[in-house]
């Protein structure tokens, strides 16, 4: 005999079918059958967030760290307006998230009723796919598809928005089926002949890498590529960890806040082949000056990716593991040391002082010495994220995760807490600026209820220092609401019951990490750096790699 | 002015026409002419619109379309004359 279940417990039945175990979100009036229905699904861990967008960022943070789809939950209107943040974040960033929202009563749709938003069209830009399931006879094939959809080619989000009079319709239960997704196009084996030849051919090559290696989990291949060929590697902000920092081939990362030796091998490259990134505005600067010497192949998994920022001379469309491992087979060993050489002769140290001695190095140096390297880096946006993806000697792979393409602040702290239930057994250090981390330092209070190992450190200079930076540098010095005050946040911690540290020298910093990363909690620890710092090297905004400001403009 | 005709044939549904024009819209292009219809077989709309713009931009436009769920098929005809110039 078969089943009769509602729309709701079709819902928990599919989400437990689909292999999900965590979902991040917050009850309210039109989910509220779901909620009612998970109650009966222990089996699915609910993770009760403090703000919608929390839940968003959180199942983002799971799904880059575990792998596999980000779920998150929210109410119809205001529940799930605030998932957009997290939603446009996993969209530029191709990261797997559904998002199941409720909706008003079939009904009421259209009519301006209470909590009613279109979300299906408010959600339009920034999700890969959303859908209104107008039936209950169709809501396990929606759920299924969401959950193939966001994964498939690209991955990103989708957005299923339920009514509630379908959450609580009945139906006899048959499984869903999700649409096959697309197999990712097959690369052309005669580009990929023509990219080996590029290869042997070039005197100044460079690989540069980005996400997609790290969603394919091509590391090994790209490391081979690397090593076969001698190739300096360059790793864009996403593509940090896809490539180990400390190997011999790695150059660091390029654009706006990328090393003046990388941005100039950039410029004298005759050759860039580009895997896995879509080449950004904020790596290549003008792209009317950008690279004006090299050939320029680029790989990706999104054809619509190909040539549109910079022009491809050759394009391949492909899952970033299978091109290179077939690339692999065609090219051949050769090395790059006059180029690798060359190269080494752009690199020069820069002077950088810290109020205190408190610098970005000497936190970072701290931090891996502490952790021995074994833990998982969520920066924020701002400088503390650059001076992350400068400075912090990633190892492993897939330990950096940052809000790369739409740069949203807030995002550090409740993806760590997404990360440390994908990675329960190492810790997760969320790195935020003051500005940040006053965004969603309410999640403090979901990490204690729900057992979250975070750790949490604030790099607090009183400013929105990305913004003041700009502001020194581009608007005569006007800090138009940059300064921000903050808590005392030993003492915040202690509200909240986690142990937390103020760092204000040097000599205080290697302590408090250690102290933080070996606290069984969460635990918290502020770094009062100097307000005035800036983050160098830094193109002009819309400027050329090849014009570094070092120093700021007088 | 070259021009192109971009003819995209997606499932008859509000929601794919929304997002097909949401990319459409996203780029901020000049568009001569914009036509829904029907091509004959149920279940599938055919968008057709002109729009001012060389080969590559309009090819770049095709790619992201095809990226839409529920677009069957979207093709470029480039170096259409437009009419405006």
């Amino acid at each position: 005999m078969r089943e009769v279940l509602t729309g709701s417990q079709i819902l928990c039945r599919t989400l437990q079918d689909a292999g999900v175990e965590v979902l991040f979100g917050y009850p309210g009036g039109a989910i509220m059958p779901f909620y009612d229905a998970l109650h009966g699904h222990p089996e699915l861990r609910h993770i009760l967030v403090r703000h919608e967008q929390a839940a968003a960022h959180a199942a983002d943070g799971y799904a880059r760290a575990g792998k596999r789809v980000g779920v998150c939950v929210a109410t119809s209107g205001p529940g799930a307006t605030n998932l957009v943040t997290g939603l446009a974040t996993a969209h530029m960033d191709g990261s797997p998230v559904v998002a199941i929202t409720g909706q008003v009563a079939r009904p009421m749709l259209g009519r301006d009723a209470f909590q009613e938003t279109d979300v299906v069209g408010v959600t339009m830009p920034v999700t890969k796919h959303n859908v209104l399931v107008k039936d209950v006879s169709e809501l396990a094939d929606a759920l299924c598809e969401a959950m193939a959809i966001a994964v498939a080619g690209r991955p990103g989000p989708v957005l299923v928005d339920v009514p509630k009079d379908v959450q609580n319709q009945k139906i006899e239960y048959r499984p869903g089926s999700g649409a096959a997704p697309s197999p990712a196009e097959q690369p052309d084996d005669a580009a990929l002949r023509e990219v080996a030849r590029l290869i042997a051919q070039a005197e100044r090559p460079l690989l540069m890498i980005g996400h997609g290696v790290i969603q394919s989990g091509a590391y090994a291949e790209v490391q081979t590529l690397a090593e076969r060929t001698g190739m300096p590697v360059i790793t864009t902000l996403l593509g940090i960890s896809a490539f180990p920092q400390a190997h011999a081939l790695h150059l660091g990362m390029p654009g706006m806040h990328g090393e003046v030796h990388v941005n100039q091998a950039i410029q004298t490259a005759d050759l860039i082949v580009g895997i896995g990134m879509r080449f950004d505005d904020r790596v290549t600067g003008n792209t009317a000056s950008f690279a004006p010497r090299a050939t320029i192949v680029h790989i990706d998994i999104d054809a619509a990716a190909l040539g549109r920022t910079v022009r491809a001379d050759v394009g391949i469309a492909g899952d970033a593991r299978e091109v290179v491992a077939r690339l692999l087979t065609l090219v051949m060993p050769r090395d790059c040391e006059p180029w690798r050489e060359e190269i080494r002769g752009l690199v020069h140290l820069r002077e950088e002082s810290f109020a205190g001695g408190l610098s970005p190095d000497a936190i970072f140096s701290s931090l891996a010495e502490v952790t021995g390297g074994r833990c998982t880096i969520v920066s924020d946006v701002g400088q503390h994220q650059m001076w992350v993806a400068q400075r912090y000697p990633f190892q492993r792979p897939n330990t950096h995760i940052t809000s790369g393409g739409l740069g949203a602040m807030g995002f550090a702290v409740p993806a760590a807490m997404g990360v440390h239930l994908a990675r329960p057994d190492e810790p997760v250090w969320a790195i935020s600026g003051d500005g940040g981390f006053q965004m969603n330092m309410a999640e403090i209070a979901t990490m204690i209820q729900e057992g979250l190992v975070v750790k949490l450190a604030i790099f607090n200079n009183g400013y929105l220092g990305m913004v003041r930076q700009w502001q020194q540098f581009f608007h005569g010095g006007r800090y138009a609401s940059t300064p921000i005050w903050s808590p005392d946040y030993v003492k915040l911690a202690a509200a909240y019951g986690i142990p937390g540290w103020r760092v204000e020298s040097v000599g205080q910093v290697e302590d408090a990490l250690r102290q933080a990363n070996e606290s069984p909690g969460p635990a918290l620890v502020e770094l009062v750096i100097e307000q005035g710092a800036n983050v160098f090297p830094m193109i002009v905004p819309g400027g050329s790699l090849s014009e570094p400001l070092e120093a700021a403009p007088v | 002015m070259t021009a192109g005709l971009i003819t995209v044939l997606l499932d008859s549904e509000l929601l794919i026409l929304g997002r097909t024009c949401g990319v459409l819209r996203r780029r901020n292009l000049p568009i001569q002419s914009f036509a829904v219809d029907s091509n004959g077989y149920p279940g599938v709309w055919r968008l057709s619109c002109v729009i001012d713009a060389d080969e590559s931009t309009l090819t770049g436009l095709v790619l992201q379309i095809r990226n839409v769920i529920g677009v069957r098929k979207a093709t470029v005809t480039p170096n259409s004359r437009s009419e405006a110039s």
